[in-house]
């Protein structure tokens, strides 16, 4: 007959390997970084500028005045739990992104090197979570978080 | 000497004769040399058989016997009452899992509550230079921090590469 303490050790063993393998593999968060532009141009020079989603666009238009926005960049990074990864999203801009798990996300926006912003969000999957500024020629630019 | 006179030697050795036979065998004795050798060595014998002068000895257990000793303690150990099983009362033996799943919740907790990373949906750094407005957006689904601190001119920097190609 099976004995009720191995009974009772086998579960215990069960839920902390459980709980030990869910921990380990439920803290990696992916995250979309994209780098907008707006301008009230129709058409910029720029040839690798994209016409930014749709509905991120509505969104802007809802605080912001100009008329058009654009996607300059964009790159998906894998965070791991409590781990933080820096991304240079163009030549004068970079962000620190930092995985706080169910606490979201926290992120220091870096200007040439100067820290011009630094916040946290409990961003949810799907949503946005970003920062813009105003930049040369009466335009704007833009920093987007969205887990994926 | 005859069989008959060897034994009224040891019969005499042994106490065994009236006192006048064992007055008659003493004068024997005293006279016949032969007689005296022989009492002489039954008495050496008879000595050498004495009860304290044996060494000790211990006669081992026979097989038979070896055997019967463990099966007699097996009946013993058999016709003794057979203990009950008493099992741990049921808060007991649920004592480990839910003391093991207590402290994981407590260390959950405290690892959320004690973070003092974040406290609230949205927050920020504000000792920096740069001001701030929060925009939410109506369906909720996007938060912008709009900084302003005059131009950062950080998105076209890739059209200024181009530009100066």
């Amino acid at each position: 007959m099976r004995s009720p303490k191995l009974g009772v050790f086998s579960l215990c063993v069960f839920l902390l390997l459980g709980g030990f393998v869910a921990t380990v593999f439920a803290g990696d968060m992916k995250v979309k970084l994209t780098l907008f532009w707006g301008t009230d141009e129709e058409k910029p020079n720029d040839p690798n500028l994209k016409p930014a989603d749709p509905h991120i666009v509505s969104n802007f238009h809802e605080a912001y005045k100009w008329k058009h926005y654009f996607e300059v960049t964009n790159t998906i990074v894998m965070l791991s739990q409590h781990a933080t990864n820096r991304i240079r999203l163009s030549p004068k801009c970079e962000l620190e992104v930092a995985n706080l798990g169910s606490m979201g996300l926290a992120s220091k926006f870096y200007g040439e090197n100067k820290l011009i912003y630094e916040g946290k969000s409990k961003v949810e999957t799907g949503k946005h979570w970003g920062f813009g500024g105003n930049d040369k020629n009466k335009t704007a630019w833009f920093v987007i978080l969205t887990p994926q | 000497m005859k069989t008959e006179q060897m034994l009224r030697l040891q019969a005499y050795l042994d106490n065994e004769v009236s006192s006048a036979e064992g007055r008659e065998i003493a004068s024997w004795i005293a006279r016949d040399s032969e007689a005296a050798a022989l009492y002489e060595e039954l008495k050496a014998t008879k000595s050498l058989l004495a009860p304290e002068n044996e060494l000790p000895a211990t006669v081992p257990d026979g097989r038979d016997f070896y055997w019967s000793k463990i099966a007699r303690e097996i009946e013993r150990v058999e016709r003794e009452p057979a203990r009950e099983y008493s099992p741990r009362p049921w808060w007991l033996r649920l004592l480990a899992p839910v003391a093991g799943a207590a402290l994981l919740g407590i260390f959950v907790f405290t690892s959320v509550s004690t973070n003092p990373q974040i406290s609230a949906i949205h927050q920020e750094r504000t000792d920096l230079e740069n001001g701030t407005i929060t925009f939410h957006s109506k369906d909720n689904s996007m938060t912008i921090v709009w900084i302003s601190s005059g131009e950062t001119e950080l998105a076209d920097a890739t059209l200024d590469e181009d530009d100066s190609e």
